[in-house]
């Protein structure tokens, strides 16, 4: 079995989109905040490789076309970007002031963990870019010299709580403007709080996409210079 | 034929993106010089939404999708992340909401001064 599946280049692919169909499904059906399709197919994907007892270096070998996509899919975030991008001369020093709190206060966050942990050096630049996009933060873990799944763990986390409890957060700190929520959520939870922000409405919706972009920027350009702190 | 082009552009520029990648020593992933690629010939003109439109916006819907196997690499390395799982928690929760409440704070209180700036240059 596990022969068939590391000398095919498509079962991966096939399991992990039917997967992903169910669970989108089944989400729909639950109508629960917990019931999120990606945390929905990563259970079941889990579940079902261990009861088969699939490898999962045979799995992650007969899925490696969807991952390919991962980088063209990433240089294609440009265009919503590009659409916004007279939204960013509106509101600049908002959406400046906002990111940049947002991206120090997750890297202070960061290594007061690790400090209280006493984290070596690959566990801190592991947790280092928790806050944003998987497509960014997880090769740039892997270019840091940390450990690119258990980052997307983190980063899976950071997005599923924003989504779910973001607006209760917002709520908490008293923040009413639609730009601000935005940039909030995009800065904060990535894609997943993008998500819950279209919801809140289109201003929302665009400003988080644009702070979800211009964040994981910021993170490459200075993740490097925070890596030696530990 | 739409889409071959649209495809075509954007394996381009994904391969100049690698390109930059192999040139310069550093940890900056070849996904993001490949966004700064795209949203430079974007605002330059050079390329124009629509050729690219298509088969961006489909990528983009599949994009969650994608990172189910690279996620799911995370059983090959249980034991690791079980080591990390507090630390990985409490930044998932406490650090999120810190970052998305003073993040949101941060930015409506510039926010407002950027608009009361704005209505007063009005007003003249």
């Amino acid at each position: 079995m596990n022969d068939y599946i590391a000398f095919s280049a498509y079962f991966g692919a096939a399991l992990t989109l039917l997967v992903y169909l169910f669970a989108c499904r089944l989400g729909k059906r639950l109508h629960h905040p917990l019931a999120n399709p990606m945390l929905l197919c990563l259970i079941m994907m889990i579940a079902l490789l261990l009861l088969l007892d699939i490898d999962y270096d045979a799995y992650n070998q007969s899925a490696r076309y969807l991952t390919y996509l991962l980088t063209p899919a990433t240089a294609c975030l440009a265009l919503p970007l590009y659409r916004q991008i007279k939204k960013l001369r509106e509101y600049p020093l908002a959406i400046v002031a906002g990111i940049l709190t947002g991206v120090a206060v997750n890297a202070l966050c960061v290594i007061a963990v690790a400090l209280l942990f006493r984290l070596p050096h690959g566990d801190y630049v592991t947790l280092l870019p928790k806050s944003v996009t998987g497509a960014v933060g997880m090769p740039l873990s892997a270019e840091l010299g940390g450990a690119a799944e258990i980052t997307m763990a983190a980063i899976s986390v950071t997005g599923l709580f924003g989504n779910i409890l973001g607006t209760q957060i917002l709520r908490l700190f008293r923040v009413n403007d639609r730009v601000a929520k935005g940039i909030a959520l995009g800065c904060g939870s990535h894609a997943f709080g993008t998500v819950r922000a279209l919801e809140l409405g289109e201003v929302e919706g665009a400003m988080a996409s644009l702070s979800l972009v211009i964040t994981a920027l910021l993170t490459v350009v200075i993740a490097p210079f925070l890596g030696n702190f530990i | 034929m739409k889409i071959l082009k649209q495809a075509a552009i954007i394996a381009a520029v994904c391969a100049a993106a690698e390109l930059i990648k192999y040139l310069l020593p550093l940890p900056i992933p070849a996904s993001v010089y490949g966004l700064i690629l795209m949203l430079l010939a974007l605002l330059t003109g050079l390329l124009r939404p629509e050729q690219i439109e298509t088969a961006a916006d489909f990528l983009i819907v599949i994009m969650p999708v994608l990172f189910v196997a690279p996620t799911i690499a995370l059983v090959a390395d249980l034991d690791r992340l079980l080591s990390l799982a507090l630390p990985v928690l409490l930044l998932g929760i406490v650090g999120t909401a810190l970052v998305i409440g003073l993040g949101g704070k941060a930015a409506e209180a510039v926010g407002r001064r950027e608009q009361k700036r704005r209505e007063e240059k009005h007003h003249e």
